[in-house]
C-alpha cells in the first residue's frame, strides 16, 4: 500500500482561493504561479470572484494587484464593501492595488504597440509591494484596442508567457456569450491557461440558476460536474456536496422522539445523524409530531434549526400551544431557530447557501425540514430534487439529525410517501394516515422503516389532545387493519350473512300467511257448519211449533178448557 | 536615464504653443521608433515651438500609472487642448498633423 513506499510524486503547488467551497472542486485552490482564466456571461459574478481572491489572500497576508479594464475603481469598492469586505483598507495598508485601466475608445492608433505599459506597471508596483497575485478583468476589452484578431492571440501568448516567468499567480477574467464566433475568438485562452473555470447563468422555469464548471486542470484533478453557487452577501458560495462522495457518519445513538409510546413503536426513537420522514396527508399531525420532538431535544440543551416553507414562525409557534407545546423557552434560550422563506423567493442555489450559513453559524444539533413537498415551487422537481439531496449530504455530513415532513395527497400512497427520489437517504420513515371508522376520522400511524432499529409494524391510532401526540394501543378495529383480500372477504361474508338473514324472514313471512289463510279457511268451514247446524235447529223449533198448534186446537175440538180449570182447583187441594 | 533630459526640447516660453508627453518602454523597438517618428513630424512642422517630455515607464511605472498608460508607446497632447492620445509608433505621420491640428 500507499504507506510502505515513499510517495515519489509531487503535488502540483496551490494557492488557496478561500472562495467558499471552491477550494473542494479545485482540489485544494487554483495553480500557484501560473494562469487560471474565468469565463462567464455577464452578471455571474467573475469579477467578485476576483475580487474576492484578492481580499482574502490580502487578509492573510499576500498582497494582491487587480486591473480592471471595465469597472471604475470605486464601484469596485462599492461593490465589495456589500459583502463586507473593505478594500480601501488594505489599499491604505498597501495589500491591495486596484489599478482603474480604462482605454479611452477615442484613442487614436497610429502604428503599432504593445502592451508594456501594462506589464510596467505590474511589475513596478509588484515589485513595491512583494505581491504574486495578479487579477486581471476583463482581458477580452484589454485586447479589443487590437481590433485584429491574430494580433490578439499574439498579445496573449506574450501576457501569458511574461506572467509565467515572473511567477505571478494570475486569474484572467474573460466574457463569453451565446455567440459561438465570439466564444471562439477567445478559444486560445483556455488552450494557453492551466487552470479554466467556467461560470455561468442560467433561467430555468422562471427562476434563475447559477453553475461553475471546471473545464481544464493541468497537472491535478478537480471535481469535473457543474456545480450551483450563489452570490451572496459574503461573496460567492460554491455548493460543492455532490462531489464530496459518501462521507457520511454511521449512524449515532438513539434519542427520544419527546413520545415515549413513539419510541416504543419505533423500537427506541430516532437515531442520531439520520434522516427521518414524516409523511401523511394535510391535518394529520406531522408538525406537532416534529415539534414534539423540538420540544423534547431542547429541554436537553440540543439546538433545532427549523426550516419552514409555509409557515411563518409566529404561525408555527402559535399553532403548537393547541396540542400543548410551548416552542416560546426554546426560542428564547436560542436552542431553536427559525429559517423561514417561501420556496418562490429565490433559486434552489440561495435557499441551500441560506440553510448551510445558517447551520454554520448556529451549529444544530437537528433540523426539521417543513416541507419537502413545498421545495418543488423552488423551479422544478430536479432543482427540488437537488436542493434536499444537498442539504440531507450536508446534514449527514455534519452529524445532524433531519426530521423531513412531507405533505402526501392520497392516504396511502407509497410512491409519494418518500417523495422526490430520496427514499434511499432516509433511515426512518413514519407515515400518518386518517382514517374514516363509523362516522370519524381517526388518525392511525405506520412505522414504514427504521433502520437499525426494530420497530413495531402495526398500525397505531393516535389521538393529538391538549397535552400533544397520544398513540394507543395496537390498533384492532375494523377498518384500519383489514384491507385488501381480508377486507374483501369480510365483506363477502357479511353480504352473505345479510341475505340469509333476510331469507329468513321472507320465509317466516310467507309461513305466517300461510297459517294466517289456513285460519280463514278453517274459520269459514266452521261457520259454514254452525250456520248449517242453525238452520237445522230453526226448522226443528218449526216443526216444534206446528205440533203444539195443532194439538191446541185438536184440544179445544174436544173441550180441553173444562178439564184445565178442574186440574187446577184438584192440584190446590192436594 | 540620461537620454532624456537631452531629448526635451526647451524653447523659449513665449513661443511654446505644443506641449506633449511620450511614454516609452525603454529600449523596446516600438518606443525607438515612436521616438524617431514623432521628432521628425514635429521638428518638420512646428520646429521650437514645442515642448516633448520624454518618460521611460520601466523606470517610472507611478507616471504610467497616473496617466493610464497601458500601451507603449503612447502619446498625450496636452496642448493645444482638449488633451488627445495616440498610440503607436506615429508611422502614421498624417494623424498626428490631424492631431496637433497642422495642415
Amino acid at each position: 500500500m500507499k504507506k510502505n513506499k515513499p510517495d515519489t510524486r509531487q503535488q502540483l503547488p496551490k494557492v488557496k482561493t478561500k472562495i467558499t467551497g471552491m477550494d473542494d472542486i479545485l482540489h485544494g485552490g487554483i495553480p500557484e504561479k501560473r494562469t487560471t482564466i474565468i469565463s462567464g456571461g455577464p452578471g455571474c459574478g467573475k469579477s467578485i470572484f476576483g475580487i474576492e481572491f484578492l481580499y482574502q489572500g490580502a487578509k492573510d497576508g499576500f498582497p494582491g494587484i487587480y486591473l480592471s479594464f471595465e469597472e471604475r475603481a470605486e464601484a469596485i469598492r462599492q461593490n465589495a464593501m456589500t459583502m463586507g469586505w473593505d478594500l480601501e483598507a488594505l489599499e491604505k495598508t498597501n495589500m491591495l492595488f486596484i489599478m482603474e485601466a480604462n482605454l479611452d475608445p477615442k484613442i487614436i492608433v497610429s502604428g503599432d504597440f504593445s502592451l508594456q505599459g501594462l506589464f510596467a506597471i505590474i511589475e513596478g508596483k509588484a515589485k513595491s509591494m512583494n505581491c504574486k497575485r495578479i487579477v486581471i478583468d476583463a482581458i477580452d476589452i484589454l485586447l479589443r484596442v487590437y481590433n485584429d484578431s491574430n494580433r490578439e492571440r499574439d498579445e496573449y501568448y506574450y501576457l501569458h508567457d511574461w506572467l509565467l516567468k515572473r511567477k505571478f499567480t494570475a486569474i484572467i477574467t474573460v466574457k463569453s456569450t451565446q455567440d459561438n464566433n465570439h466564444l471562439a475568438k477567445y478559444e486560445f485562452l483556455d488552450f494557453m491557461a492551466d487552470c479554466v473555470i467556467q461560470l455561468d447563468q442560467r433561467v430555468k422555469e422562471q427562476i434563475s440558476t447559477r453553475r461553475i464548471r471546471i473545464s481544464k486542470y493541468r497537472g491535478s484533478n478537480f471535481g469535473r460536474n457543474e456545480y450551483p453557487y450563489v452570490i451572496s452577501n459574503n461573496g460567492l458560495n460554491i455548493i460543492p456536496i455532490s462531489t464530496s462522495g459518501l462521507r457520511h457518519r454511521p449512524l449515532g445513538d438513539v434519542i427520544s422522539t419527546g413520545n415515549k409510546r413513539l419510541d416504543s413503536v419505533l423500537g427506541g426513537g430516532y437515531r442520531r445523524s439520520s434522516c427521518v420522514l414524516i409523511a401523511g396527508i394535510t391535518g394529520a399531525g406531522k408538525t406537532t409530531l416534529a415539534n414534539t420532538f423540538i420540544q423534547s431535544v431542547c429541554k436537553d440543551d440540543e439546538r433545532v434549526l427549523y426550516i419552514g416553507f409555509e409557515e411563518s414562525e409566529e404561525a408555527i409557534v402559535t399553532n403548537m400551544l393547541s396540542p400543548g407545546i410551548d416552542l416560546r423557552p426554546a426560542i428564547e434560550s436560542k436552542k431553536l431557530m427559525f429559517l423561514t422563506a417561501l420556496p418562490e423567493s429565490m433559486g434552489s442555489e440561495e435557499h441551500l447557501m441560506n440553510a448551510i450559513d445558517k447551520i454554520l453559524f448556529f451549529k444544530p444539533n437537528h433540523i426539521i425540514l417543513d416541507a419537502i413537498s413545498a421545495c418543488e415551487r423552488m423551479g422544478s422537481k430536479q432543482t427540488a430534487f437537488e436542493y434536499l439531496i444537498r442539504l440531507i449530504n450536508y446534514c449527514k455530513e455534519k452529524d445532524i439529525t433531519c426530521i423531513l415532513i412531507n405533505q402526501t395527497f392520497k392516504s396511502m400512497d407509497i410512491h409519494q410517501i418518500s417523495g422526490m427520489e430520496i427514499s434511499s437517504m432516509v433511515d426512518t420513515v413514519l407515515f400518518l394516515s386518517m382514517v374514516e371508522v363509523g362516522g370519524e376520522i381517526n388518525r392511525m400511524l405506520l412505522v414504514l422503516k427504521s433502520r437499525g432499529l426494530a420497530h413495531s409494524n402495526q398500525y397505531r391510532e393516535y389521538l393529538i389532545t391538549n397535552n400533544g401526540i397520544d398513540i394507543a394501543d395496537v390498533y384492532v378495529g375494523e377498518g384500519g387493519v383489514l384491507t385488501g383480500a381480508a377486507r374483501q372477504e369480510q365483506e363477502a361474508r357479511e353480504s352473505a350473512q345479510k341475505r340469509l338473514r333476510e331469507n329468513n324472514i321472507v320465509q317466516k313471512k310467507h309461513e305466517l300467511n300461510h297459517k294466517e289463510a289456513a285460519k280463514q279457511a278453517k274459520v269459514a268451514a266452521l261457520q259454514s257448519e254452525i250456520n248449517m247446524f242453525k238452520a237445522e235447529l230453526d226448522s226443528l223449533m218449526e216443526e216444534e211449533k206446528i205440533w203444539h198448534s195443532s194439538r191446541n186446537i185438536r184440544g179445544d175440538i174436544r173441550g180441553k178448557n173444562k178439564d184445565k180449570l178442574l186440574t187446577i182447583e184438584n192440584r190446590q187441594n192436594v | 536615464m540620461s537620454k532624456e533630459g537631452k531629448m526635451t526640447q526647451a524653447n523659449k516660453e513665449n513661443e511654446t504653443k505644443y506641449k506633449l508627453k511620450l511614454f516609452i518602454a525603454g529600449n523596446e523597438p516600438n518606443s525607438v521608433q515612436a521616438v524617431d517618428n514623432i521628432k521628425d513630424i514635429l521638428d518638420s512642422n512646428i520646429k521650437d515651438k514645442y515642448k516633448l517630455e520624454l518618460i521611460d515607464i520601466l523606470t517610472d511605472f507611478q507616471s504610467a500609472i497616473d496617466h493610464g498608460v497601458l500601451v507603449t508607446p503612447m502619446l498625450i497632447i496636452i496642448e493645444p487642448s482638449p488633451e488627445t492620445t495616440i498610440v503607436g509608433t506615429m508611422s502614421d505621420a498624417e494623424k498626428l498633423k490631424a492631431a496637433l491640428r497642422l495642415k
